[in-house]
């Protein structure tokens, strides 16, 4: 089992590192900050699969708050820098 | 080992480009993912207290105000002098050169989880963190929410009635007050989870501010007045500073907590900077109360 968490976690670098190459890439800022979002829920499946690893249950809460934050971040991007003002 | 080496790289990068990027809006995007990449390596490292710090305040709280500040620098072309730079980045690198040797050669015993561990029991909650934060060195804390508080009445002061960055869009309007309920709930569970486990008040206020600005995005309030909001803005000043003088009054000294009284107090310290927080951040973020 703990051989398919440390494969499972190595994808998910891969997908970090794959992910950052398309906000690094672009082509346009959309796809950026697109892309960024993936890397959040990237982020998030890394801490609930540490949580599996550890058996600590503080990383759920963490993962948690990553997931509730990281949509209001996507928003306020569109919603301040990429709008013209009412 | 794999994992850590390309989080780390990709820290590295990611730092470097939110700082040289042509583009300020990218900038601000390798900011975000500065902030949860660094937040990940926390988690690696086994510090699970400072990652819900970093993602909470530094990737999703402090993004949304550099994203204002860069709305407003692409209207008012801000520059930073290129000598500054060269001041901060030697002073970061002596930094860096000074603590090496020091944390190298740090032997166990002089580490201070050891001493924190040995007077846990002494301070009413479980959690070392928040032992240290609000008993050990309660002190420091009071002074940090000074510090605050004092910055965001600057902001205030300052305000000069900038652009307001809404949109009345009833597809997200429903979505942030559908979100509101959680984050609020969940915050008050972080803030209760600093007590035994990793959370605390400062993340609890944060998500709180995170789903206020949501609201005021969308180009919603919470309808509370404006007298409460700033008597909420200096609550948890006006806590712990009552909570510690009450102590200094019947003979245990300043923000000394008898054991009885340890948890209680702290809660109560808790709650209110979790409150205040929340609203300090939000208004920081409108620039008016």
């Amino acid at each position: 089992m703990k051989e398919i968490y440390t494969l499972l976690m190595l994808l998910l670098g891969l997908n970090l590192f794959l992910g950052f190459l398309r906000v690094f890439r672009g082509p346009s800022v959309v796809d950026s900050m697109l892309a960024s979002l993936l890397l959040g829920t990237g982020g998030t499946a890394i801490l609930l699969l540490t949580y599996k690893v550890t058996q600590h249950a503080y990383f759920i809460n963490i993962a948690l708050a990553f997931a509730l934050v990281a949509g209001v971040v996507g928003v306020a991007f569109a919603i301040i820098l990429l709008r013209d003002v009412d | 080992m794999l994992l850590d080496l390309m989080l780390g790289s990709l820290l590295l990068l990611s730092a470097l480009l939110s700082l040289h990027s042509r583009n300020s809006l990218k900038s601000g995007i390798f900011f975000v993912v500065f902030g949860l990449l660094s937040g990940l390596l926390w988690v690696r490292l086994e510090a699970p207290d400072v990652a819900m710090v970093e993602i909470v305040l530094g990737s999703a709280v402090t993004s949304l105000l550099i994203f204002k500040l860069i709305a407003t620098a692409r209207i008012k072309a801000v520059k930073v002098h290129r000598i500054r730079k060269f001041w901060a980045g030697v002073i970061s690198l002596a930094f860096l050169v000074y603590m090496i040797p020091y944390l190298l050669t740090l032997r166990k015993e002089q580490r201070i989880e050891v001493l924190v561990f040995e007077k846990l029991s002494m301070s009413g909650v479980e959690s070392p963190v928040t032992a240290v934060l609000l008993n050990f060195r309660g002190y420091d804390t009071l002074l940090e929410v000074g510090v605050i508080t004092l910055a965001v009445f600057g902001i205030i002061a300052l305000n000069k009635g900038d652009k307001v960055y809404v949109w009345r869009d009833p597809l997200v309007q429903s979505l942030s007050r559908w979100i509101l309920p959680m984050t609020v709930f969940f915050s008050f569970y972080v803030t209760y989870l600093g007590t035994f486990s990793v959370g605390g008040a400062f993340q609890g206020g944060s998500l709180l501010a995170g789903g206020l600005i949501f609201l005021s995005l969308t180009g919603q309030d919470v309808h509370i007045g404006e007298s409460i909001k700033k008597s909420l803005l200096l609550l948890s000043l006006l806590v712990f500073c009552g909570v510690g003088l009450m102590y200094a009054v019947t003979g245990y000294g300043f923000l000394v907590y008898p054991l009885p009284l340890s948890t209680i107090s702290i809660i109560l310290i808790e709650l209110s900077i979790c409150l205040s927080t929340a609203l300090l951040l939000y208004t920081a973020y409108r620039g008016k109360v």
